[in-house]
């Protein structure tokens, strides 16, 4: 049955929404292999907006038609139900399927819906685009719309391009951070930042262990004994941590046999040799780790062997100076205390 | 066959009868309407509602407007089958032989006014189901034809619910129709104490007969329906099915059993005598929309939820044929459900629904 048998009035309008619908639905896949084609050519560097176009415009002069004659194409059913949804109360799709029928029913029937069909204006016949299609198409149209304008920032080197921003990403991806952790026994706190997160190969900031007040330094839980430390070349997860003593115990421990004078050495192996006599030099806790009478605290504070030397120095010479003048008694005191400092 | 001349004296008759039922009673057209519905369409009908608002005596008028023998059965605890459908009596003829004669029961009539039918024994209600369907009975091994046209009008009492038996699933498919008759307005009551303070009678005279009843039922049946209407209707009545492939959301959430396909095919006979009515020669979804409501209300058990969300089997069918106009995209109108509750549900199906489908 032809499709504009019984709707002539209406055919044109019927058609060209049909087409209508064609092309919008050619125009959303053509935007969507529009944005295909623009988000390849971002990461390719070619002319995007010249190519994307030229997709858009090929895909939906394509794609159009095809929607008219697999979808939208109209068929006398097709005419009799967008008529019925205006208010004909299913006379036409009735009708339309009846039409051979003879019986007198079928035949007042026909004649009913001609009747209605003809009261019908072409004017109430309004475009009604669905919802989702119109979502389909905003959508396309934006997306579209957007990724040709990154193609074309792209393109002036405003923006990186895709294969760049990927490279980037890759990067990021690949790099790895470790934790360096610093923790400290009883009887002092890390200054600095104690937990730290390291990009692999890079350095840690810097960290000093301080002791409280009656506690000494004694090292680090790795055998250094300085205790400021900046761990270098960071290549796996590590925590130190530093060791502390009672002064007391310690320093009364010291300064029985502390009449060499303690040296400040830069590195561990110059510890090492500074141990204090009758310890392994060898083992970890002798390479400069052990109490040294240099680390003593004074007034809650750590005074390291520079310090320290220099007030020794001072009372040596003020000794050496003014030591007639002082009774045995007093010399031996002072003597005494300078071998404990 | 039909004749052109066969649907102008049913489009004359249907003024008649509905001019005659208002005679005797006031309001109530949607009652009105679908119980002649029913009737044309050679369905049963069950009308509930609170005592007094005239169910009894629109059945009564009925029989007149219809020119129908018509027999009245009060249902009571203590009534027997045999009370319903008659039974076999020992007679002795002039010669002093004994033989057994039949007795027929009230059941032998072409309209039948079972009223408070919940009142009687499970037992008793089903000595109407063989009637109901197949219009026979049987007594003692025999099957006797009722003449036709043959209704049964039944009447409950939605509240007094002690001493009652709810009817049975299989009884309740049987009515094509379930008519709920609500209270009069404010102006249809004045007009009923108005009619009755000058005299109770029935004054309804008849506008057809049983002969004319089936023609117009011939009639009606000739009228088309079109594919796409027909599967609307039965996507309605599947949709009522949790577990159907077509199963709604609301279903899904409130009904525990759905119609039957008697459903389908009361739906499809009373939208065509609507449709006529109408002045119509086709059935729309509307008629489909408006029907659902009588043809499955009884029909759908709900679930524990819907009871105790206070939902009502009306509530549930508006919410079905919502969904069904969403899902199908067809041009009908909307059904406004009745409830808060309902509508807060039946927003909350269509947000699952839209969910589902993305």
């Amino acid at each position: 049955m032809k499709p504009q048998k019984h709707f002539k009035k209406h055919y044109a309008k019927l058609r060209f929404e049909a087409w209508f619908f064609s092309i919008l639905s050619g125009l959303i896949t053509g935007f969507g292999c529009g944005f295909i084609t623009a988000l390849i050519t971002w990461f390719t560097k070619l002319n995007g907006l010249l190519l994307a176009l030229i997709v858009i415009a090929g895909v939906t002069l394509i794609t159009a038609p095809i929607f008219y004659f697999t979808k939208f194409r109209l068929t006398a059913m097709k005419n009799a139900r967008r008529l019925d949804s205006l208010g004909l109360e299913e006379r036409l799709v009735t009708m339309v399927e009846f039409e051979n029928e003879e019986s007198v029913i079928a035949h007042l029937q026909r004649e009913d819906a001609k009747a209605h069909l003809a009261k019908l204006k072409t004017s109430s016949l309004k475009l009604k685009i669905k919802p989702a299609m119109l979502a389909s198409f905003i959508v396309t149209f934006v997306l579209v719309s957007a990724m040709l304008t990154v193609t074309i920032l792209s393109q002036a080197g405003i923006i990186p391009s895709g294969d760049e921003l990927l490279e980037d990403a890759i990067e990021e991806a690949q790099e790895v951070y470790f934790s360096v952790t610093y923790e400290v026994e009883d009887g002092g706190y890390i200054e600095g930042e104690a937990d730290q997160l390291v990009l692999q190969g890079s350095n840690a900031l810097p960290v000093v262990a301080v002791a409280e007040e009656g506690y000494v330094f004694v090292e680090w839980d790795d055998g250094r004994s300085k205790p400021g430390r900046e761990d270098t070349e960071i290549t796996d997860h590590v925590i130190y941590i530093a060791v502390f003593e009672l002064l007391i115990e310690e320093g009364d421990e010291g300064s029985d046999d502390s009449d060499e004078s303690p040296n400040d050495s830069p590195n561990e192996s110059e510890n090492a040799s500074q141990s204090r006599p009758g310890e392994d030099s060898d083992s970890p806790s002798s390479a400069g780790g052990k109490y040294e009478e240099a680390n003593q605290i004074i007034d809650g504070e750590t005074y390291y062997r520079e310090v320290l030397e220099s007030y020794k120095e001072l009372l040596r010479e003020r000794l050496e100076k003014e030591g007639d003048q002082l009774t045995e008694e007093e010399r031996a005191i002072i003597e005494a205390y300078l071998g404990i400092v | 066959m039909v004749t052109e001349q066969n649907i102008k004296q049913f489009s004359e008759q249907c003024n008649k009868i509905f001019e005659q039922i208002h005679r005797d009673v006031i309001g109530q057209r949607e009652v009105i309407e679908g119980a002649v519905i029913a009737m044309i369409a050679g369905g049963n009908v069950l009308l509930e509602g609170v005592p007094g608002v005239g169910k009894t005596r629109l059945v009564r008028s009925l029989g007149r407007v219809f020119d129908l023998p018509f027999s009245r059965i009060q249902f009571t605890p203590d009534l027997m089958p045999a009370d319903v459908t008659g039974t076999n009596i020992i007679v002795k003829d002039e010669n002093g032989n004994s033989s057994f004669q039949f007795q027929p029961g009230p059941v032998f009539s072409n309209i039948i006014l079972a009223d408070e039918i919940n009142r009687a024994t499970p037992k008793t209600q089903s000595a109407l189901l063989e009637a109901m369907q197949e219009h026979t009975v049987t007594v003692m091994g025999v099957s006797r034809k009722l003449e036709e046209p043959f209704f049964v009008l039944a009447t409950q009492n939605p509240v007094e619910q002690d001493g009652t038996y709810p009817l049975p699933e299989a009884q309740m498919d049987r009515f094509m129709f379930k008519i709920i008759v609500k209270n009069p307005s404010l102006d249809e009551l004045m007009k009923i104490v108005n009619m009755t303070q000058k005299t109770m009678a029935e004054v309804a005279d008849a506008a057809c007969n049983g002969q004319q009843l089936l023609e117009m039922r011939k009639t009606a049946n000739a009228i088309e329906v079109a594919t796409d209407v027909m599967r609307y209707a039965m996507m309605l009545c599947s949709a009522t099915h949790p577990d159907s492939e077509c199963a709604s959301e609301t279903a899904k959430k409130y009904v525990r059993l759905g119609a039957s396909p008697r459903a389908g095919q009361a739906l499809i006979s009373a939208a065509k005598v609507k449709a006529l009515m109408n002045g119509r020669f086709n059935v729309s979804y509307n008629d489909i929309n408006e029907l659902a409501f009588p043809v499955l209300r009884h029909r759908i058990k709900l679930t524990f939820e819907a009871v105790a969300e206070r939902v009502s089997a009306d509530d549930i069918v508006g919410m079905i044929v919502n969904e069904m106009i969403d899902r199908t995209g067809i041009s009908a109108k909307k059904i406004n459900v009745a409830s808060e509750t309902a509508q807060a549900a039946e927003a909350d199906d269509k947000k699952r629904s839209k969910h589902g489908r993305k």
